[in-house]
């Protein structure tokens, strides 16, 4: 049975974009992707909307700009915003 | 049926249907972080589009959510290019019919390129706990 997972709030999220952080990004994605397994497998595979970069070495980086990036892509994902 | 509209988008399980605040926090195609943003397609299959592009290319399929969602809502007979809608927080469904929301129209450049989807714009009217939504048929308009 699957658990169920607290979603983050806007205000969370919005909190999260001014600082974000790896741990945090990884979170979030389980989140998104309902659980830890398919959060992992995004992070590996290049994805279309980062330019076929993928999410996982793009939070590795440690810049801040990267983090953000994949963040506001996720974010987009949860909320159906077209990228 | 004549005036009747209906628009698609795919949003995870614990969203609302409404909810711009992921437009209003990470920005979209068309509108930039600070500006809360609903983003919906004319048909289903643009909205599954809009969803993979974010997705594995191989298995996209496989990550996709289980929750498909699709809205509706009535557009005034006389509005081919835009529809005024107004979305209280009592009610989870779009109503037709805004009257105390102004619609302006802007079509940036690179809306063009993209005919087949819809924006729809909140925009809070003075205190009132109503929305207005301005939504812009991207299709009409580029016939018209």
């Amino acid at each position: 049975m699957q658990m169920a997972i607290a979603r983050t709030s806007a205000a969370e999220l919005q909190v999260l974009v001014e600082h974000p952080s790896e741990p945090a990004i990884r979170e979030y994605a389980t989140e998104v992707f309902g659980d830890r397994d398919r959060a992992a497998e995004w992070f590996y595979s290049e994805i279309p909307g980062l330019a076929f970069e993928t999410s996982g070495a793009l939070v590795t980086s440690a810049d801040e700009e990267s983090l953000r990036r994949v963040l506001k892509t996720l974010i987009q994902i949860d909320y159906g915003v077209c990228a | 049926m004549p005036g009747v509209i209906r628009v698609y988008c795919i949003f995870n399980h614990g969203r609302a249907p409404n909810d711009s605040m992921g437009a209003h926090i990470a920005g979209g195609r068309w509108n930039p972080p600070g500006y809360p943003v609903l983003y919906t397609s004319s048909h289903l299959s643009l909205a599954c589009l809009e969803k993979l592009i974010h997705l594995r290319l191989r298995y996209a399929w496989a990550d996709l959510p289980g929750d498909l969602t699709s809205l509706m809502s009535t557009a005034p007979p006389s509005a081919t290019r835009t529809l005024i809608i107004v979305a209280g927080k009592s009610s989870p469904y779009w109503t037709a019919g805004a009257t105390n929301a102004s619609c302006r129209i802007h079509q940036p450049a690179s809306q063009a390129r993209h005919p087949s989807a819809f924006c729809v714009t909140f925009k809070a009217v003075g205190n009132s706990a109503a929305v207005a939504q301005r939504f812009f048929d991207l299709r009409k308009s580029t016939c018209a």
